[in-house]
C-alpha cells in the first residue's frame, strides 16, 4: 500500500474515532448502539497500520488492487451496520406499539373512572359537592 | 357470553356513527369499542360528542396494531367472544349471530365472514377477487387451511385466541397472516357466508401501487409464517 494512502486512512479513522467519542461523551450516542462503530474504526485502524494484512487479505480473496480490499472491508462493516440498525428499528416499532395500544386502553380506564367520580360525587354529596360549589362561588 | 365487537377506524367521520347505531339496534346485547387509528379528520370529535365507546391511540399503528388494539381491550374486559368489523359500513351487523355461532358450538376458534360463499351482495373487482383467489391459494399450500375470502375483515375470534391475538398480531396487512399464524398455533378456522355492502364512506386503503406490493409482501408473509411458526396439530399452542 502506498506510505500516503496508509497516512490519509489513520488520519480519517482516528478523526473518526475522535468523533465517536465526542458524540458518546455528549451522550448523542449511547454506546450500545456503537460498539459495533468503534469496531469498525479498529479494525480498519489496525489495517491501515499493518499494511501486510491487506495485502495478505488481498491475494487469499482473489482482489486485483490492496485500495480495493479496504473498501470491501469497509463496505462489510457498513452492511453489518446497516442491518443492525434494521433490527433495532423494528424492535423500537413493536415497542412503540405497545405502548401506544397500552396507553390507549389506560386512557380509556381514566376517562371511565372521571365519569364514574363525578356521578358518584353528584349521588353523594347533596352537601358535601354543593357547598364546595358555593365556596368555590364565593372565593 | 360476553360479546365485544372491536371496530377499527382511521378517518371515518362519514360512517362511524351510522355503523354503531346499526349495531347498537341490531344487536342490543353485544358491547363494541371502536378503535380510533389517530385519524386526521373529525372521527375523534364525533366519537366523544355522540358519546361513542372508543379507545384512541395517540400514534398511527395501522389496521393491524388497531385491530390489536381491540383484542387487548376484550383481553383486559374478559370478553369471551370478539368480533371484528370494519368502520366503513361493509360488514352487516344482522350476521354477527351466524358469525359467532361455530365459536358458541365449540366447533371453531376463527370464524371468518366470507362474501365468496354464495356469492350474494357487494363481490368488489375482478381483480380485487383474482387476488383473493390467488392469496386464499397460498393459505392453504402454507397452513393447509380453506379459506375463500382470506382478505375479510369481518371475522370473531373465541376467548383463547383473543388471548393469543392480544399478544401477537400480524401488522401491515394483517387479515391473511392471521388466519395463518391462528392455523399455525393449532386454532380451528372455519368460514360463514354473509353478504357485504359498498363501503358507505372514507375512502379504501388500497390503491394501485399499494395493491401491487400488498401481492408481493403478504404471499411473502404468508411464507415466512410458515418456516417461523412449527405447526402444531390438534391441540392449541
Amino acid at each position: 500500500m502506498n506510505p500516503k494512502l496508509q497516512i490519509f486512512l489513520i488520519l480519517v479513522i482516528a478523526a473518526f474515532f475522535v468523533a465517536l467519542v465526542i458524540l458518546l461523551k455528549k451522550k448523542k450516542l449511547s454506546l450500545r448502539y456503537t460498539l459495533l462503530w468503534l469496531l469498525a474504526d479498529l479494525v480498519l485502524l489496525v489495517l491501515a497500520i499493518f499494511p501486510d494484512l491487506i495485502n495478505w487479505f488481498t491475494r487469499q480473496v482473489g482482489i486485483v488492487s490492496p485500495v480495493n480490499a479496504v473498501f470491501a472491508v469497509e463496505a462489510i462493516f457498513v452492511l453489518v451496520i446497516m442491518l443492525s440498525l434494521t433490527g433495532i428499528v423494528s424492535q423500537e416499532n413493536r415497542k412503540i406499539r405497545k405502548l401506544a395500544q397500552e396507553n390507549a386502553i389506560l386512557e380509556k380506564r381514566v376517562r371511565d373512572l372521571e365519569k364514574l367520580t363525578r356521578v358518584n360525587h353528584g349521588l353523594i354529596s347533596e352537601s358535601g359537592a354543593v357547598r364546595e360549589g358555593e365556596s368555590y362561588e364565593q372565593a | 357470553m360476553k360479546i365485544l365487537l372491536i371496530i377499527p377506524a382511521y378517518n371515518e367521520e362519514e360512517s362511524i356513527e351510522k355503523v354503531v347505531r346499526e349495531i347498537e339496534e341490531k344487536c342490543p346485547e353485544c358491547d363494541y369499542v371502536v378503535v380510533n387509528d389517530c385519524s386526521t379528520d373529525h372521527t375523534e370529535e364525533i366519537l366523544k360528542q355522540k358519546n361513542i365507546n372508543h379507545v384512541s391511540l395517540s400514534a398511527n399503528l395501522g389496521i393491524g396494531g388497531a385491530v390489536q388494539t381491540g383484542y387487548k381491550y376484550a383481553m383486559h374486559y374478559g370478553y369471551d367472544i370478539a368480533i371484528q368489523q370494519d368502520g366503513d359500513g361493509q360488514h352487516d351487523p344482522a350476521y354477527i349471530q351466524d358469525v359467532i355461532q361455530p365459536i358458541v358450538q365449540k366447533e371453531a376458534d376463527l370464524v371468518i365472514g366470507s362474501r365468496f360463499i354464495e356469492k350474494n351482495g357487494f363481490q368488489s373487482s375482478f381483480s380485487r377477487r383474482a387476488g383473493v383467489r390467488f392469496l386464499c391459494g397460498v393459505i392453504r399450500l402454507v397452513c393447509g387451511v380453506k379459506v375463500t375470502d382470506c382478505t375479510s375483515g369481518y371475522r370473531a375470534a373465541g376467548k383463547e385466541l383473543i388471548a393469543y391475538f392480544s399478544r401477537s398480531y400480524a401488522q401491515d396487512y394483517p387479515e391473511p397472516e392471521a388466519i395463518v399464524s391462528a392455523a399455525l398455533a393449532g386454532f380451528k378456522v372455519k368460514e360463514v357466508p354473509v353478504i357485504m355492502r359498498e363501503r358507505q364512506g372514507g375512502v379504501s386503503s388500497l390503491n394501485l401501487m399499494k395493491s401491487a406490493l400488498y401481492m408481493i409482501k403478504v404471499p411473502l408473509a404468508l411464507v415466512l409464517r410458515r418456516l417461523m411458526m412449527k405447526r402444531i396439530r390438534g391441540e392449541k399452542r
